[in-house]
Order: C-alpha cells, then structure tokens, then sequence
C-alpha cells in the first residue's frame, strides 16, 4: 500500500523487452542494483516496472544481451506534473482555487455560543458583534482575549469565557456562576410591610414590634412590624432589630376575560408552494419560487447553513420558505363549552401569579353574554403571607 | 575434462565447509550460501540467495542457486520484486523442484 504510493509519487515506467536472453538481461540489471517489481510474462516479451532513475541506466544492458526494451507506460506523479506544466491556465486556476479557498477560511462566518444557561446566546453574540468580533471578521485581526475580558466585564453573571476558532466557527464557551443566595443577614435592621391590601387574620411576631392586630385592615406597603424599638417602656433610648414575624391576611383577586362563541379553526390542506432564496450575508437573493394560487396560507421559514464540514461554514445559507395552504372554518360553540374554556384559562391564568402559601377560601364567578361572545369575572378571596421584608433606611 | 576436475573441487571444498558449519552449527545460508526458500501457501514464494535467472516465462521460472536450479510450474507466475539477492514471486504455484 504504502510502497505503491511511494513509487508512484517518485514516478516509475512500465517497459516491455522483446528479444532471445531476456532473462539475461534482467539477471545483469538486478545484480547492478536495479530495483525492479512486477515481472510479468507474456507473448515471449517481459513487462516489468522500475523508476525513472534505474530506466536510464539500462541501456548498456540492453546492448551487451542484443535485448530491445522500450517504454510501454508513464506512470506517476513526475509525470503527471510535466504534463500539466503545459496547461498554464488550468495550474493558474487551481492555485486561484486554492487561493479563494484560504481567504474564505481565514474569516469568521458562524459565531455559535456554549454553555450558557441564563443568558441568551443571541445577546452574548450581539455583544461582540458590537465590539467588531462578528461574522465575516478576519480571523487574524481578532484579538480573542480581549473579546473574552469584555464579555466578563460586559455579564457579571460570566465567570468565565474561553473563545476559539473551529475552522471557519467562532465558539463561544461560557461558564456562568451559580445564582448567589439571598441575603438573609439576620442582624441587618429591618422592618415588615404589607405586600398587598389585606384583612390580617394571624400575625405572630417573634422580634420587632407588631403595630397591627388581627382584623385590622392594612393597604399596600403599611408598616406592619417595625425594627425601630424602644429598650424598655421607660427607657427612651431606640435600638433597632432584624423584624421577624408570620402574617397572614386575606386578599382579594379578579380576572376577566372574553371569548367568542365562534371559533376559527385552520384545516391544513396538503397543497405546498415553496420558495428557496440565498442568503448571503444579509441579502437575500431569490432563486425559485412557485406561484400561490390560493388565498389562505400559512408562512414556514427553514434556514439552512451551507457548510464544507461541520467545521467550515460558509456565508450562504439556502432560505426555504414554504406556504402551506389551508381553508378557514368558523364553528359555532354551546354557551356552556364557552363558558368553561374561559374559566379554565382564567383560572390558569390567575393561578400562575397566587403565591405558594396562598390558600383559596372564596371563589365567584359572574358571567355577561353579548351577541357573539361570553365575557366572565372571576373574583377570589384567599389567605396567605403578606409580611415583606424591607432594609430600614437610617 | 579441466572442467570435470574444477566441479569436482569445489564439491569438495564445499563438503569441507558444510562439516564445518555443521560442527559449529552456524547458519548454513549465512555460511554456504544456500538458498532460503519460503513458501506461502500455493500463492507465494520467496527465495533469498539465489544467482540469476535462468528462464523466466508465466507457467515455469528457473533460478540459478548454490544447492542447483529451483524450477518453480505455475500459473500466472510474476515476480513481485527482485533484487540482486531475494526474488518473490506470485501465482498460483503447482511444483517447486531441484535439478542438480
């Protein structure tokens, strides 16, 4: 495998001898060190193989044996590289090609973000897109270092960043930290305000001083435990306190909503007309598109990345945008349906913002039906913790 | 006649040598001379130490060596590579045999 490569990168000739003592005559070109391989036997004439160097010095051979020789194949690189040195324009082309090939590679043309979790990938990319770290930047202009002190200093949430070019690729890895813990200091002053309009229904305060009891009604952001505290009833002097306390209280909550009592549903037919455009860069170059002879369709938009390998993306990417036709029905739904849709999504709609310690006691819903819709008001009365913590400001 | 002699000599030289590399078991192609024929399967044939070729066609290949002439019947016989020393030869091999 190998010795074959390597005869035909130093270029060998197929010869044919024709004559009475061929075996002479190779017997006294192997023992005058002449590499030969691949003797065959045909018609009373021998083909052998042997390099362009050992060819030249079997002349004398030839005539001392009365043998006639000749060349019956060129093969190998040599060979092939004298021929095409006639061809200017075709070794011109593929050193253009070549060329090309390495300008086109020593740009970015895919900037692909690792790693992150929280944050989007389209902003970090944004970000350095900003800083001139985009797609179609010279690769050797970038200084990835700096880019990687930028995007830390830039997302406090980025500990750190390791850049790096795949091929024509820029990945971006990220690691972010892990969410710090809420400070929960218990000797930092503080005092407990109402997170919302509430009826206090229990409170039991373990420091601070409570200045509300239960029945008492309270509006948002009321004092309800304050830090601030006297020593003792005699002593004047104030100290303040980390306020810590349970209260609950009942709150109000209302949604409203409307839905039509007629329904537009698409029926999907199978009928596709497609449209393929090029993106180059940001321009979009149309190739084919079909005509749309129907009225109601739907747009589904596939952008794929053309790529060498998965290493070397390219700056096109082929647009598919398909129309996918479908016939509009309007259904008519009972009253009853209506209704119960609508309070289902109000009802998961309002759910979505009640807190965990939140426990439903009252529950109303009050209906209105105009022409062609149903519209429903939902009020509920649950109990929960209304204590919110705030720094006393000294 | 001068000849008959000559022959005659060397075989006795030779007889001399041979009780010698016997006698001090040494490797006799290292010492003699003598071919090392290898054979692989029917398909493949290696001969190290051998002296010239005496016929070369693709159904009978004739090697001159120090133990007389290695006659190899084939089909299709092609020497893969030769050099002053070693011959392989491929095909499909039927008889290897010694003419002294």
């Amino acid at each position: 495998m190998f010795l074959t490569l390597w005869n035909y990168l130093r270029g060998y000739v197929i010869v044919e001898v024709s004559g009475y003592s061929m075996e002479r005559f190779i017997n006294l070109a192997v023992n005058n060190h002449i590499y030969l391989w691949d003797i065959q036997e045909k018609d009373h004439k021998i083909y052998f193989k042997t390099s362009i160097q050992d060819f030249k010095r079997l002349k004398p051979y030839g005539k001392k044996t009365r043998c006639r020789f000749k060349i019956k194949l060129k093969q190998g690189v040599p060979f092939v590289a004298h021929k095409y040195k006639k061809r200017k324009m075709f070794t011109m082309g593929s050193i253009i090609f070549i060329l090309i090939l390495w300008v086109l590679t020593s740009f970015v043309w895919l900037v692909e973000v690792e790693g992150n979790k929280r944050i989007n990938s389209l902003d970090i990319i944004k970000a350095l897109e900003q800083k001139g770290y985009g797609t179609g930047s010279l690769k050797a202009k970038l200084h990835l270092r700096d880019a990687e002190a930028y995007l830390i200093n830039l997302y406090p949430d980025i500990i750190w960043v390791g850049i790096k070019f795949e091929g024509t690729r820029m990945v971006v890895q990220v690691a972010e930290s892990v969410p710090k813990p809420e400070n929960k200091d218990v000797n930092v002053p503080c005092n407990i305000i109402a997170k919302r309009d509430a009826l206090i229904t229990y409170i039991a305060t373990h420091k601070g001083m409570p200045l509300v009891k239960k029945g008492d009604t309270v509006k948002k952001g009321e004092l309800l435990v304050s830090g601030q505290m006297q020593l003792s009833p005699d002593d004047p002097t104030i100290y303040y306190t980390p306020s810590k306390a349970i209260i609950r209280g009942k709150t109000n909550y209302s949604a409203k909503g409307t839905i039509p009592l007629q329904k537009l549903t698409k029926d999907y037919t199978d009928n596709v007309r497609k449209k393929y455009s090029l993106k180059v860069f940001n321009r979009i170059v149309p190739l084919y598109n079909q005509k749309v002879p129907f009225q109601h369709f739907d747009r589904v938009i596939t952008n794929n990345q053309l790529r060498v390998t998965k290493l070397f993306p390219l700056p096109f990417a082929l647009e598919v945008e398909e129309r996918v036709e479908y016939i509009p029905k309007t259904t008519e739904i009972s009253e009853q349906d209506a209704k119960d849709e609508l309070v289902a999504k109000l009802w998961g709609e309002m759910s979505s913002y009640l807190s965990e310690s939140a426990v439903v006691q009252y529950r109303e819903v009050f209906f209105t039906k105009t022409e062609n819709s149903v519209s429903a008001t939902i009020n509920i009365i649950v109990e929960e913790d209304i204590g919110y913590v705030t720094l006393i400001a000294k | 006649m001068m000849r008959k002699n000559k022959t005659l000599g060397t075989l006795k030289k030779e007889n001399i040598r041979e009780q010698l590399t016997e006698a001090l078991d040494l490797p006799k192609e290292v010492v003699i001379n003598l071919p090392v024929i290898t054979l692989t399967g029917n398909k493949e044939i290696n001969i190290e130490n051998f002296s010239g070729l005496l016929e070369y066609t693709s159904q009978k290949i004739r090697l001159n060596t120090r133990s007389g002439i290695v006659v190899i019947d084939g089909i299709n016989l092609e020497a893969r590579n030769m050099t002053a020393e070693k011959i392989c030869i491929k095909g499909n091999i039927l008889h290897v045999s010694f003419v002294i």
